[in-house]
C-alpha cells in the first residue's frame, strides 16, 4: 500500500550501500551523541548499528540539495494531504503545524520481537483488567487495586458494568513508549479509549515512503498492511457476519484529529459517521441513509465513551447516539473499544499492575511504568510530598489520548512556596485522581533539523488490536519528540513526529495490498448503497459551491480580459457591469469596495469585491469557506487526489488575502490558475467517483447552479437596455463566460446572433455549457434517488424537473429569438413590453430551480437537522 | 405507617415529538424497613419499547422509547408501602472515632461503602468546602455524633429558598449563598463527608407531610425528597436528613439510592422534536390505614376524594421535582428540639419551586 504511488527515478540513493560509501565527496554525514545518553542510531563508540546502514549510508550520500529536495517534497505532501491537527484552525493562528521528520526512527528485528511480545502483554492485561473492573471486581475485592483509585475515576461508566464479555473490552491498545537514557524502554501513557493517533501513524507511513520509499524498501522495514487486514477479519469476525456494515464513529470535523478518523476510515473501507448520524431504532443502532434506517453492526470508537449517550451517560454529550447504552444491553451493537475502556487508562494503576499481571495473567510484567506513585494512597503521599522535587505531579486520567498532547506534569522543584502549598492542599483533597512519577532521563534518536543530523529525546506510540488470539502489533508506530525529563505522559511541544521502521532479518512476504482485500468483501459497494442523509446534504452543497466559484472566475476572467481590449470599451463596460451585478446584487447589503487609493475603475471595483469582498453571499471569499467546510466534511467521500486538488485553495494564501495593488494581468493569471484547480476536480470527479448517490448530490449541486448561474445571466444580458446597439459583442461575452465561445465558432462560423446562441447555451442538450444539458442531467439524477414507493405517481421534484425539461425541449431556437429585427433598431423596450416567449421561460427557470432545492432538501436531508433535546 | 404515594408527571410539547428516550428511576428499591405491597407505572402513550432492569446501584429502573408522534406524554407511579423503621435507635451504636471509618475505606473489604467516599458530579468540593465540614470532625469523635453535628449546622446555617438553585446548581453556590432546596442540603452534606473521606450516599424518596392546624390535607401537593445516609461498621447505614434535621424513621419513604441526584433522576430524557414543553409535577404522599382508608387528621376526615386523586393541578410546570416541605426551616429553628420527629407543615399548598 505505501508504495502505490511512491516509486521515484532511483537516482539520488545511487544505487546501494557500497557507492554511498565510495561517495568520497560525501562522507558519512556528522553525527554527534550526547555522552552518556543511549542513542538508537549510534552506540557509545560512535559505530552504527547495523539495522540503519542501509539508511544512513544513502542519506548520507545525498548532496545537501538532494535531502533539502526530499525534505520539501516531504513538507509539500504533508501540506496536501492535510495532516494538520486541526482542519478547521485558523490559518492565523500560529499553532504547530504537523511535521514529519526526513528521519525515521528505525528499529532492529530482535529489539521488535521483544517490544511485540511485551506489548502484546500489556495489552491483554489491561484487557483483562478492564473486564475485571466491570465485572466481578476481585481486583478490588482482594486487594490488587485500591477501590478509590478506581470509582473515583469519573470514566468509569457504571452502567457498564456486567455488559462485558472476555471478547468486548479493549479491542484497540495503544503505548506510549520511551528509552530511558540507559537504553530501557518504559511506558509513559497507556491509551484504551480510541485508537488515538493511528491514522497518524498510517498517513506518516504513506506520506514518507512517498519521499523516501527506495529507502524503506532497502532497509528491509515491514509494511503495515498485514495489521490492518488482520484487523478487518478480526472485526468481521466479531460480528458474525460475511459482509458486515462497520463504522468509525468520529465527533466529527470540529475535533482536531478528524483528519485521522477520515483517513483511517477511507484506508479501511469503513463508513465515517458522526452521532447526528446514528438513531436507536428497536434497540439497534441504525444510520439515517437516503434510502431509510440501516443498522450498524459493529461502530469503531473514535469518541469518548463518557459522550455516547446523552440519557445515561454524560448529559452534554451528544456524540454518539440517544440510548446507545440500551442497544448495548440487547446485543444491538457491538462497539470497539466497549464504552468505558478508559478507566484502564488511569496512570494510577501504573504500581499496582506487576503484581496484577501475575494475578490476572500468571506472568512476569515485561514492559513498566517508570516509577510512579497514586497519590491516594496515604504512605505513597508521604513519600512523594518529602521527595517533591525530584517529581514531576499530574492528574490520574487525562481525557485527550492525542498523541504528543498530554499536558505537562507538575515539576515539583520548579514550584515556588506558596505553589507549592496549593499543591500540597490539592492532594490532600483529590489526591485519589493525581499521581507522581520520578523524573527520568531519555534516550536520542537522530533528527533532521533542515541541515544537520542531531540526536533529539524520543517517544513512540505504538498500537496493539485484538485478534482471535491474543494481540496483534503494528510494526510501526508514531513518534514524537518528548520534551525532556517528562515521565508522565508523551508531551510534545514541537509537533515533530517521525515514522518508525521495524526491520526484518527475513526476506519479507509479498505484499497484498489492502485494496484487493476489500474488494474481495465488497466494501465498497455496501458502503455506496447506504449514503448518509448528512453526507448527500454535504456533498450537494459541496458541488452548488464548487459550481459557484468557477462562475465567479469566469466572470471575472472575462470582464478583465474585456477590459484589457481596446475596441468598444464603453458599450463592453456597460455588458461587463451588467453582468458582475448579477452576483453582487444578490449580496444587496454587502458592502461594495470603492474605488480606493490609485483610483480602480468601476469594472476592477466589482471584480475586487466578488473576489475578496468579506461575508458576501455569491462573493468568492463565502464560497471559499463553504467549500472548505464541505470538502473536509465529505472529506472520506471523495478521493485523496480529489482533496489535494481542492486544498490547492485552501493551503494557498493568495486565495483568501486581498492583495495591496491588484495588477489586472496578474489577476487573470491567477483565476486561470483557479479554472485549472476547479477542471482538475471536476475531471476527478467524473473519472474517479462511482456513480453512487453521493456522485449524484454533488453533481445535483453543480448542474442546479450553473443552470441558474446561466439563465441568470441570459435574463439580464438580453433582456436590459442597449442590447441593440452591441448585440454581437455582448452575446460574445455571454458565450465566454459560458466557455462555449470555440464551440460557437466551430459551429455556425458567423458573428454571434441571439438565435444561435440562444439554441447553444439554451437548448442544446449536447451541449455541456447548456442550460438544457444541467436539466437534462438533473432530470437523470431526480429519477435514480431512492424514493417512496408512490404508485404510478410522479415525486414533486421529477414532476418539476420534467416541465423544465419538457419546456426546454419543445422550443426552438428562432422562435425564441424572435425578439425581431435586432439590426432594424427596434426599440428593445417595445419588444420586451410584448409577451416573450425567451424571458417567460427564463424567469420560470431561474424560479423553479430554487424551488427543486427545496425539495430535495425537505426530501433528502431534513431529518438530519432534527436536533436533540434534553428534557 | 402504611402509604399510598401517587408521583405523576405529564409533559406537554409545543410540536409534536417524533422519537422520545427515557429512564425512569421512580420505582422503590429494596430496603430493609420498607415493604413495598404494590407498585405500578402507567405510561402514555404506550412505549414502543419498555425495558425494566436494575441499575448500577440496584436500583429499578425503566429504559422506554416512544416512537409515535406525540404533544403528551404522561408517567403516572403508584406505590404502596409499608415502613417500619427508627434509625435514631442506630445513632447509640456508633462509638468507633470517625478516623477509623475513613481508614477502614482503604481495606479491600470495604469496596462497596469506598464508592461512596468518591466524588461525583455533584458533589466535588473546595478547600473552603471540606474546611466547614471539618468543623463538626474533631479528632476521635464518634462517626455519627459528627455527622448528626454536621447534619444540625447545615440545618442552622443554610436557608431553605426553593428559588435560590436549580437542578444543576453546583454546591459551591449553595455553599456560597448559604441557600437551596433538599437536594442542594444533601449534595453540600454529601460533599463535606466525601471530603473527609467518608462514606455517604445520597437517597431519593419522599415524606410525610402534615397540614397546617385545622386544615385538610391537600392532595398531590407533595414533592419528591432527598436526604443522605452515612456509614458506620457498628450499625451500617443511617440516613440523615439535614433539610428537617432529623435522622428518619417512618415518615421518609426510600426511593432510590446513589451518588448524587444525577444517579437517580427520577425521569430523565431525550426527545426529538417537540419545540417548547411545560412540566406538571405532583406527589401524594398518603398516609392509609388496612383498608386502605387515608388516615388523616379530625379535621380532614371528609376529604376521601383523596383517594383516588384525579386532576391536583396543583404543581406549576417546574424543571424536576426535587423540593421538600417548604416553611419547616423558619419553624424548626423557632421551636429547637435536637430530637424532634414531630410535623413539619407547609405554609403554602400551591408552592413554587
Amino acid at each position: 500500500m505505501e508504495l502505490d504511488k511512491a516509486t521515484k527515478p532511483d537516482n539520488s540513493e545511487s544505487g546501494n550501500a557500497a557507492t554511498a560509501k565510495a561517495n568520497s565527496l560525501a562522507g558519512p554525514i556528522p553525527y554527534q551523541t550526547i555522552p552518556g545518553v543511549h542513542d538508537e542510531m549510534m552506540d557509545s563508540s560512535g559505530s552504527i548499528m547495523s539495522h540503519w546502514q542501509h539508511w544512513f549510508e544513502a542519506f548520507s550520500s545525498w548532496s545537501p540539495a538532494e535531502r533539502s529536495a526530499h525534505s520539501d517534497e516531504l513538507n509539500e505532501v504533508v501540506r496536501e494531504t492535510g495532516i494538520a491537527y486541526d482542519l478547521f484552525a485558523d490559518p492565523n493562528e500560529t499553532a504547530q503545524p504537523w511535521s514529519i521528520d526526513l528521519a525515521p526512527l528505525i528499529l532492529a528485528p530482535t529489539e521488535w520481537q521483544w517490544l511485540k511480545t511485551a506489548l502484546a502483554q500489556r495489552a491483554r492485561l489491561f484487557n483483562a483488567i478492564h473486564n475485571d473492573i466491570y465485572g466481578h471486581r476481585r481486583l478490588l475485592h482482594e486487594g490488587y487495586l485500591p477501590a478509590a483509585l478506581v470509582l473515583s475515576d469519573q470514566s468509569y461508566l457504571r452502567p457498564m458494568r456486567w455488559h462485558q464479555s472476555a471478547y468486548n473490552g479493549v479491542q484497540f491498545y495503544a503505548a506510549d513508549l520511551a528509552k530511558s537514557a540507559d537504553g530501557t524502554w518504559h511506558v509513559l501513557d497507556n491509551h484504551t479509549e480510541t485508537p488515538a493517533g493511528l491514522g497518524f501513524a498510517l498517513a506518516n507511513r504513506i506520506t514518507l515512503t512517498h519521499c523516501e520509499g527506495n529507502l524503506f524498501r532497502k532497509s528491509n522495514a515491514i509494511r503495515l498492511a498485514s495489521y490492518f487486514q488482520q484487523l478487518q477479519a478480526t472485526l468481521n469476525k466479531r460480528t458474525g457476519l460475511d459482509d458486515p456494515y462497520i463504522a468509525i464513529l468520529s465527533p466529527g470535523p470540529e475535533h482536531p484529529d478528524y483528519f485521522a478518523h477520515a483517513y483511517l476510515a477511507r484506508y479501511l473501507g469503513y463508513l465515517l459517521v458522526e452521532g447526528g448520524d446514528l438513531v436507536n431504532q428497536n434497540n439497534q443502532i441504525c444510520l439515517k441513509t437516503l434510502a431509510g434506517l440501516k443498522p450498524i453492526d459493529l461502530i469503531i470508537r473514535s469518541i469518548e465513551g463518557a459522550n455516547a449517550d446523552p440519557l445515561e451517560l454524560n448529559p452534554a454529550g451528544f456524540d454518539g447516539t440517544t440510548s446507545m447504552l440500551q442497544a448495548i444491553r440487547n446485543k444491538g451493537i457491538i462497539i470497539a473499544n466497549q464504552l468505558g475502556t478508559s478507566i484502564v487508562e488511569n496512570r494510577g494503576f501504573a504500581p499496582y499492575l506487576p503484581e496484577i499481571c501475575k494475578y490476572l495473567l500468571g506472568e512476569e510484567l515485561m514492559l513498566r511504568e517508570a516509577p510512579r506513585w497514586w497519590l491516594g494512597d496515604r504512605q505513597s503521599r508521604d513519600f512523594v510530598l518529602s521527595n517533591l522535587s525530584n517529581m514531576l505531579i499530574s492528574d490520574a486520567h487525562e481525557g485527550s489520548g492525542r498523541p504528543g498532547e498530554a499536558r505537562a506534569a507538575i515539576d515539583g522543584a520548579a514550584l515556588s512556596p506558596s505553589e507549592k502549598t496549593e499543591l500540597i492542599d490539592k492532594i490532600a483533597l483529590f489526591g485519589n485522581s493525581m499521581v507522581a512519577g520520578q523524573k527520568m532521563n531519555y534516550a536520542t534518536t537522530p533528527s533532521w533539523t533542515g541541515d544537520k543530523l542531531v540526536p533529539r529525546p524520543f517517544a513512540i506510540r505504538f498500537f496493539a488490536s485484538r485478534k482471535e488470539q491474543g494481540y496483534d502489533v503494528l510494526p510501526g508506530g508514531l513518534s514524537m519528540s518528548v520534551s525532556a525529563e517528562q515521565a508522565i505522559g508523551l508531551h510534545s511541544p514541537e509537533g515533530l513526529t517521525r515514522d518508525v521502521w521495524v526491520t526484518s532479518d527475513t526476506k519479507l512476504e509479498p505484499f497484498e495490498s489492502i485494496w484487493a482485500s476489500l474488494e474481495r468483501q465488497g466494501t465498497h459497494s455496501r458502503a455506496g448503497r447506504s449514503l448518509q442523509s448528512r453526507i448527500a446534504d454535504n456533498l450537494y452543497w459541496l458541488g452548488r459551491n464548487v459550481e459557484r466559484v468557477e462562475w465567479q472566475f469566469r466572470l471575472c476572467r472575462q470582464a478583465l480580459s474585456r477590459l484589457n481590449e481596446d475596441s468598444g470599451p464603453e458599450e463592453d463596460q456597460r455588458t461587463i457591469i451588467s453582468a458582475l451585478n448579477t452576483l453582487i446584487l444578490r449580496a444587496p447589503k454587502a458592502a461594495v469596495f470603492d474605488a480606493g487609493f490609485g483610483g480602480m475603475n468601476e469594472v476592477e471595483r466589482l471584480v475586487r469585491t466578488i473576489l475578496y469582498g468579506k461575508d458576501r453571499a455569491y462573493g468568492f471569499q463565502e464560497s471559499l469557506s463553504h467549500m472548505h467546510r464541505l470538502a473536509g466534511l465529505a472529506r472520506d467521500r471523495m478521493s485523496s487526489e480529489a482533496w489535494r486538488i481542492l486544498n490547492e485553495f485552501f493551503a494557498d494564501n493568495r486565495w483568501h488575502k486581498e492583495p495591496g495593488f491588484m495588477h489586472t494581468g496578474h489577476v487573470v493569471d491567477l483565476l486561470d490558475k483557479g479554472l485549472m484547480i476547479l477542471a482538475a476536480f471536476s475531471g476527478m470527479t467524473m473519472e474517479n467517483m462511482t456513480r453512487n448517490y453521493g456522485w449524484r448530490f454533488l453533481d445535483i449541486g453543480r448542474r442546479i447552479e450553473r443552470a441558474e448561474n446561466l439563465s441568470g445571466l441570459l435574463n439580464r444580458l438580453i433582456f436590459s437596455s442597449g442590447m441593440s446597439s452591441d448585440a454581437p459583442r455582448r452575446l460574445m461575452f455571454i458565450l465566454e463566460v459560458a466557455d462555449s465561445f470555440i464551440t460557437y465558432r466551430s459551429r455556425y462560423r458567423i458573428s454571434p446572433t441571439l438565435a444561435a446562441v440562444i439554441d447553444l447555451l439554451l437548448l442544446d442538450e449536447t451541449n455541456p455549457r447548456s442550460v438544457a444539458f444541467q436539466i437534462s442531467a438533473l432530470y437523470d439524477h431526480v429519477n435514480s434517488l431512492p424514493k417512496e414507493p408512490e404508485v404510478g405517481l410522479r415525486s414533486e421534484e421529477n414532476r418539476l424537473v420534467l416541465e423544465l425539461l419538457t419546456e426546454l425541449q419543445l422550443s426552438e431556437g428562432n422562435t425564441l429569438a424572435h425578439i425581431p429585427h435586432l439590426d432594424q433598431n427596434k426599440d428593445l423596450e417595445q419588444i420586451i413590453s410584448e409577451q416573450c416567449p425567451l424571458e417567460k421561460m427564463l424567469n420560470n427557470q431561474i424560479t423553479k430551480l430554487p424551488q427543486l432545492s427545496e425539495i430535495l432538501t425537505r426530501r433528502y436531508f431534513t431529518h438530519t437537522e432534527e436536533q436533540p433535546q434534553r428534557i | 405507617m402504611r402509604y399510598r404515594i401517587a408521583h405523576k408527571t405529564d409533559y406537554g410539547y409545543s410540536t409534536p415529538v417524533a422519537q422520545s428516550n427515557h429512564l425512569l428511576h421512580l420505582s422503590p428499591c429494596t430496603i430493609e424497613g420498607q415493604t413495598i405491597e404494590k407498585h405500578e407505572i402507567v405510561i402514555s402513550p404506550t412505549p414502543a419499547n419498555r425495558h425494566d432492569f436494575s441499575d448500577y446501584f440496584n436500583n429499578p429502573v425503566i429504559h422506554l422509547t416512544i416512537e409515535e408522534y406525540h404533544k403528551l406524554l404522561s408517567i403516572h407511579a403508584c406505590t404502596i408501602v409499608t415502613v417500619e423503621r427508627d434509625q435514631t435507635e442506630l445513632l447509640k451504636l456508633s462509638q468507633l472515632p470517625w478516623e477509623s471509618v475513613r481508614d477502614a475505606m482503604s481495606d479491600a473489604d470495604h469496596v462497596a461503602e469506598a464508592e461512596f467516599t468518591c466524588y461525583s458530579n455533584f458533589t466535588q468540593p473546595t478547600a473552603e468546602i471540606a474546611a466547614y465540614g471539618a468543623q463538626s470532625f474533631a479528632p476521635g469523635r464518634a462517626m455519627m455524633d459528627a455527622v448528626l453535628d454536621l447534619t444540625r449546622r447545615i440545618h442552622e446555617d443554610f436557608d431553605y429558598d426553593a428559588t435560590a438553585t436549580d437542578v444543576f446548581t453546583p454546591v459551591t453556590q449553595v455553599f456560597k449563598q448559604k441557600s437551596g432546596v433538599c437536594q442542594d442540603f444533601a449534595h453540600f452534606e454529601l460533599t463535606c463527608l466525601r471530603a473527609l473521606g467518608l462514606p455517604a450516599r445520597y437517597v431519593s424518596g419522599y415524606l410525610r407531610t402534615y397540614p397546617p392546624e385545622g386544615q385538610p390535607r391537600l392532595v398531590g401537593a407533595d414533592a419528591s425528597h432527598a436526604w443522605i445516609s452515612a456509614w458506620c461498621p457498628e450499625a451500617g447505614w443511617i440516613d440523615f436528613d439535614p433539610t428537617n434535621n432529623k435522622v428518619i424513621s417512618d415518615e421518609h419513604i426510600t426511593l432510590t439510592i446513589g451518588r448524587d441526584f444525577g444517579d437517580v433522576s427520577p425521569i430523565s430524557g431525550i426527545i426529538l422534536g417537540g419545540g417548547n414543553h411545560i412540566i406538571d409535577v405532583s406527589v401524594d404522599v398518603m398516609p392509609i390505614d388496612e383498608n386502605g382508608n387515608e388516615i388523616g387528621s379530625s379535621s380532614n376526615g371528609q376529604m376521601q376524594q383523596a383517594m383516588k386523586p384525579s386532576s391536583p393541578a396543583l404543581s406549576p410546570p417546574l424543571p424536576q421535582s426535587q423540593g421538600p416541605v417548604e416553611g419547616h426551616v423558619q419553624e424548626q429553628s423557632q421551636s429547637q428540639t435536637s430530637d424532634q420527629i414531630g410535623p413539619v407543615k407547609p405554609v403554602a399548598a400551591d408552592r413554587t419551586y
